[in-house]
């Protein structure tokens, strides 16, 4: 569960990210968080993965107080977290099997649970079949998921994709979050940064709107409908 | 059982990184072999020459002469009163006998011009003397000169504290050199590292945001610097073992005024030394360098 509550963020250079951020998602949502450029989405990503500290309210997320919490603990806090990113990030020199494989060594996994989960995994995400591929071998679909096949394998109880569509055509960006559809069937919180209005609005979700370091619009029915609001 | 799939993990990419990352692999090697031998080269010619200086300064004599009053077996009786002085290495008794004879075999042909003298020997008893360092050649000069029975005492003090500062001087001047060669190494040894673990930034990043712990991160690294360093070292040392070698059977060792450091009396420092000052750095470095990317 994420809970943000009156969260203020600013800059070292004095800009005001976040300006009294009030937001729950409950085990299991899957949320939109829609804005334009600027308006405060990646700081409220980076707060929720503990790259950045709140200058001032609460951010609790799957037990863990990031407002206070200490740096050691950073990495088990991630380690509830599956994270994938606009540009992947995935290890070149890695084939797909060890990119996934990867994220379970981390954690001190057993190599029999990794060969069976990363095999599970692999197959959820449709890439069984190019497990032994190095990333610059797959188109950039593929490669999102290969981030989503990643992010999932060690089992988290949410995923943050930080505008996972943002290098892909609209046909991949559909099957993208369909995936993504499909792994919150499973159970798994999904929570979506984007600004990819046309997506959102395919989804009957909830959409969290931001502007300006503020909640501008919270309600199920797509990013559009907050558009004409304003 | 984490811990030890962990292990194999880290021997297995501590390895991996060496030849992933090969060419930073064989910077770092070379810079830490070439630092190391060349500031071992230094201290072994600096060792070399401050053990020369040593050994003339102890080939410097001091002459006591006996006072005229006592007798010839008194004036025996003083050697094991002159050898029990501290920093004495050698005592060698000349009465005046031997005193004119080695005298006639130093003139030669003009050795004539004594002839007579063994009738008439206006020659003293004396002692030759030799010191173990020259370091308190002057205390030592003193100690003979207070010792009851030595009448008057030739030493030459001034060549030796001038032998002595000499020496001083190249121990310094070794010192700094060693500390500056030090300094650079450690400056370029940081750098290639640097570069090394600049190289895989985006791992780290990568690793960070699925949660690895900073030490997880950092014991791939600590094993591939450690195999690296400890690899340097034992080159630098090989290499360090050919170069002492090379000096031994080179002019300089014909020489006979020349006391050449030998570097197998040596090699227990040097290997301490090689292999402590190769895993330090390029660990403690390897490890420094990587701190920043871990702000993630």
């Amino acid at each position: 569960m994420i809970h943000l509550s009156d969260v203020y963020h600013s800059y070292a250079t004095g800009t005001r990210a976040l300006q009294g951020i009030d937001l729950r998602i409950d085990d299991g949502e899957f949320v939109f968080l829609v804005g334009p450029s600027g308006s405060g989405k990646s700081t409220i990503i980076k707060l929720l993965t503990g790259e950045l500290r709140p200058t001032a309210g609460r951010v609790s997320i799957n037990g863990y107080n990031t407002s206070k919490m200490r740096a050691s603990e950073i990495p088990y806090l991630r380690r509830t977290i599956g994270v994938v990113f606009q540009d992947f990030r995935l290890i070149e020199k890695k084939t797909v099997y060890d990119n996934v494989a990867f994220a379970m060594r981390v954690v001190g996994a057993a190599p029999k649970e990794i060969r069976e989960r990363v095999a599970y995994v692999l197959d959820l995400v449709g890439l069984a079949h190019k497990a032994r591929r190095k990333p610059n071998e797959l188109s950039g679909g593929e490669q999102q998921r290969v981030a989503i096949a990643r992010a999932l394998v060690n089992n988290p109880s949410l995923i943050i994709a930080d505008e996972p569509t943002g290098n892909l055509d609209p046909d991949r960006s559909l099957e993208i979050m369909m995936l993504l559809e499909h792994i919150n069937d499973l159970g798994t919180t999904v929570l979506v940064v984007t600004h990819e209005k046309e997506l959102v609005n395919r989804f009957d979700r909830r959409v969290v709107a931001i502007d300006g370091g503020l909640i501008v619009s919270d309600k199920t029915g797509g990013y559009y409908q907050y558009e004409q609001q304003t | 059982m984490s811990n030890r799939h962990n292990f194999t993990y880290f021997m297995k990419e501590g390895v991996r990184g060496i030849f992933t990352h090969g060419f930073m692999s064989f910077a770092s090697v070379s810079v830490i072999t070439t630092c190391l031998v060349l500031t071992g080269t230094v201290v072994l010619l600096m060792l070399t020459l401050t053990g020369t200086i040593t050994d003339l300064g102890s080939s410097g004599d001091i002459r006591a002469y006996v006072d005229e009053t006592l007798s010839d077996e008194e004036s025996e009786a003083l050697e094991n009163t002159l050898r029990a002085i501290p920093n004495v290495s050698g005592v060698d008794y000349i009465d005046r006998d031997r005193g004119l004879a080695d005298l006639r075999e130093d003139l030669g042909e003009d050795s004539a011009l004594l002839d007579g003298l063994e009738y008439d020997n206006p020659l003293r008893n004396c002692y030759r003397i030799w010191v173990v360092s020259i370091d308190d050649y002057a205390g030592t000069v003193e100690a003979v000169e207070n010792t009851g029975g030595i009448a008057e005492v030739y030493a030459s003090i001034d060549a030796m504290t001038q032998l002595q500062n000499l020496r001083n001087i190249l121990g310094y001047a070794s010192l700094v050199f060693v500390i500056m060669l030090g300094m650079v190494s450690i400056f370029l040894i940081s750098n290639t590292i640097k570069l090394a673990t600049f190289d895989r930034r985006e791992e780290i990043g990568i690793m960070k945001m699925i949660g690895a712990t900073d030490g997880f991160i950092r014991a791939p690294f600590f094993i591939e610097s450690l195999i690296l360093s400890l690899i340097a070292a034992a080159l630098a040392f090989g290499l360090q073992w050919l170069i002492g070698n090379a000096i031994l059977d080179s002019g300089l060792a014909s020489l006979s005024f020349m006391k050449i450091a030998d570097f197998r009396d040596y090699m227990l420092p040097y290997a301490g030394a090689f292999f402590g000052t190769a895993v330090l750095i390029g660990v403690c470095g390897s490890l420094l360098s990587i701190r920043k990317f871990l702000r993630v």
